[in-house]
């Protein structure tokens, strides 16, 4: 990190290898690249997004241009009009946040905090049709599944580098 | 707006969960310019980054081109034992931007610029492409394709991918 006036940060920008493309759901998984493997990375706590309940407060985490955080509840437990076409409307669920859903925050994770840890349950996809302030999100239990159907990965077995 | 106590914590809380998640951005070529067509942010999990690849905004062949935009990479290099060694291959940067995003190379946008982006897709020929491609590491992402990204994503229509 550079210092002086202004504290310009430096930002490393790596190519990322393509491990992993669900073209019916529309989610890409990358192999971390191996420059930053001895890094030490906490890994995301693995929910169990079959426990949602309509009502819940969750929080996303977009990193656009900085961190934010977002709060929501979950307000669809099934978004049948969002969903991808040749895709199950009962893998994504929608999410009522307090400000507006914007561009690049695709991909950002959906928590919900249980006992004071904050667990994965999702991953932001899209913005609703309905409105700017409903996102989208996909169930990680069914990325979970996907996974390990057809490149034997379980998340929920991955090292953790520390807790979340 | 004033901060609640439990807001901070809150914060606090999530500044572990910060350094796992990180920026995608998907590109692809034209004529030896890079052009950005979506950011995104990936979550870390263990060994793999997931995402959203947004295969049904555009088409699948022109996913040629992620990249893995580390912010904190300062934050991540002082959390290695606290040694602040790297242990690693000095990272050479393909390109620098500053903290309110801005990078710092870049030409004039050209008045051709602003096209849609689904014709930049259609003027792509496979050749020129992987022509590109192998000069990847020579580009440098300049202010005209900013301009375009931005115009890629304003094009967008509420209810599709973003």
């Amino acid at each position: 990190m550079k210092e002086g006036v202004g504290r310009k940060e430096e930002i490393i920008t790596l190519p990322l290898e393509i491990f992993f493309i669900d073209y019916a759901n529309d989610f890409v998984l990358f192999k971390l690249p191996s420059l930053i493997k001895d890094f030490c990375l906490p890994g995301s706590i693995i929910g169990n997004s079959e426990q949602l309940k309509s009502g819940r407060l969750i929080f996303s985490m977009p990193y656009v241009s900085s961190l934010r955080t977002k709060r929501g509840r979950i307000e669809i437990l099934s978004a049948k009009k969002e969903a991808p076409p040749h895709s199950r409307s009962d893998i994504y669920f929608g999410i009522k946040f307090c400000e507006e859903v914007c561009s690049g925050e695709s991909g950002s994770p959906v928590f919900v905090r249980i006992n004071g840890r904050y667990k994965l349950i999702g991953i932001l996809q899209a913005r609703s049709v309905r409105s700017a302030k409903i996102g989208i999100a996909m169930r990680i239990n069914h990325i979970i599944s996907v996974l390990k159907k057809h490149k034997g990965i379980d998340l929920t077995r991955l090292k953790k580098n520390s807790a979340v | 707006m004033r901060r609640t106590t439990r807001n901070r914590d809150e914060i606090n809380n999530f500044e572990q969960v910060k350094k796992a998640i990180i920026t995608i951005e998907t590109d692809f070529f034209r004529k030896k310019e890079l052009i950005l067509l979506q950011t995104g942010t990936g979550i870390l999990l263990g060994e793999y980054i997931l995402a959203v690849a947004h295969l049904f905004s555009w088409p699948v062949q022109f996913f040629p081109g992620s990249y893995l935009i580390v912010s904190e990479f300062e934050k991540f290099r002082n959390n290695r034992g606290g040694s602040g060694e790297l242990g690693v291959p000095p990272l050479a940067p393909l390109d620098t931007k500053l903290s309110n995003g801005v990078r710092k190379t870049g030409s004039e946008p050209k008045a051709n610029d602003r096209q849609k982006p689904k014709r930049f897709v259609e003027n792509i020929k496979r050749s020129e492409r992987s022509e590109c491609l192998s000069e990847r590491s020579q580009v440098r992402l300049g202010e005209a394709s900013e301009r375009k990204l931005m115009f890629c994503l304003t094009e967008l229509k509420p209810g599709q991918n973003f």
